[in-house]
């Protein structure tokens, strides 16, 4: 199915993997891939682990499609499983006690970007700073902030309240804070 | 920091988007080999644990009968103890150590 599903909504899609068509599956890859990607080069230090993650979001996707209602839009879901399999690499990190790799700045700094005024030594403190916060509140601010998801889509996707989202991102904030300041004072 | 400082940041740091272009281009391909690869794999783990049950079993049957027969006697006497309503005497003995 290389053109010929490119017309075809993403629920029929869905239908079509369930009823043992591959190849429709690997059109909702072709399409949703770079979400995927976008999300997870959030959370992953480098191109490598940035595959590891994309692959394991959609394994999980196809494992679980039988699950998947029709609820929501199949790309609403499919964040879920992006945003849980993030979660999971967070946690494994944190478990892993690992160093914050100053190679994690220099990878999401590939593409060159307009600075808004700030400094980039501000900018390396924030992302380190990133790297510090719970794996809860790392995915609710990538979520709101630099995913731009609404407060009802990031519930969503995390499985919680609206209400729960606005409290999580309040402290979120309050903590990435300090934790920029700290990291600055370290400087 | 104030909350500008923080926004500004953030805004900042939103725009630094990777580009995945290199990393995404082929990446269903694989996708679809891995998922082959994995759907192969499965039924070969599900046959080797279909041919150890009866190990597994037979391994259960001996745990079982060692647990009843050589590991707890002291626990077969209280069961027959209360089997024979003598369960406050094999208490007293039991918490007296007799």
């Amino acid at each position: 199915m290389d053109s010929a599903g490119a017309g075809i909504p993403d629920e029929r899609l869905v239908d079509q993997v369930r009823a043992g068509d591959d190849a429709a599956f690997e059109e909702l890859i072709r399409r949703h891939k770079h979400k995927v990607f976008g999300m997870a080069s959030r959370i992953a230090r480098d191109p490598l682990e940035l595959e590891e993650i994309a692959q394991e979001v959609f394994v999980k996707a196809y494992e679980n499609l039988a699950r998947y209602r029709g609820d929501a839009p199949f790309g609403h879901w499919l964040a879920r499983i992006a945003t849980n399999t993030c979660h999971d690499y967070l946690r494994k990190r944190k478990q892993r006690r690992a160093e914050v790799s100053v190679d994690l700045y220099e990878w999401t700094l590939e593409a060159p970007a307009e600075l808004h005024g700030a400094e980039p030594e501000e900018l390396a403190a924030l992302a380190r700073a990133m790297e510090r916060l719970r794996p809860d509140d790392r995915l609710v601010l990538t979520l709101l902030e630099l995913e731009e998801k609404s407060v009802k889509e990031t519930a969503y996707i995390m499985e919680i309240s609206e209400g729960n989202v606005k409290v999580r991102a309040h402290r979120a904030r309050k903590t990435l804070k300090e934790l920029v300041e700290k990291e600055l004072k370290h400087e | 920091m104030n909350d500008m400082k923080l926004e500004s940041l953030l805004g900042a740091l939103r725009g630094k988007v990777v580009n995945t272009a290199r990393i995404e281009h082929g990446f269903e391909t694989r996708m679809m080999a891995t998922l082959r690869q994995r759907q192969a794999q499965e039924p070969a783990v599900f046959f080797m644990a279909w041919k150890l049950a009866p190990m597994f079993l037979a391994l259960l049957f001996v745990m079982g009968g060692w647990v009843y027969t050589v590991a707890s006697p002291q626990g077969a006497v209280h069961f027959s103890a209360v089997g024979a309503r003598h369960e406050e005497v094999q208490m007293v003995r039991y918490m007296t150590g007799d």
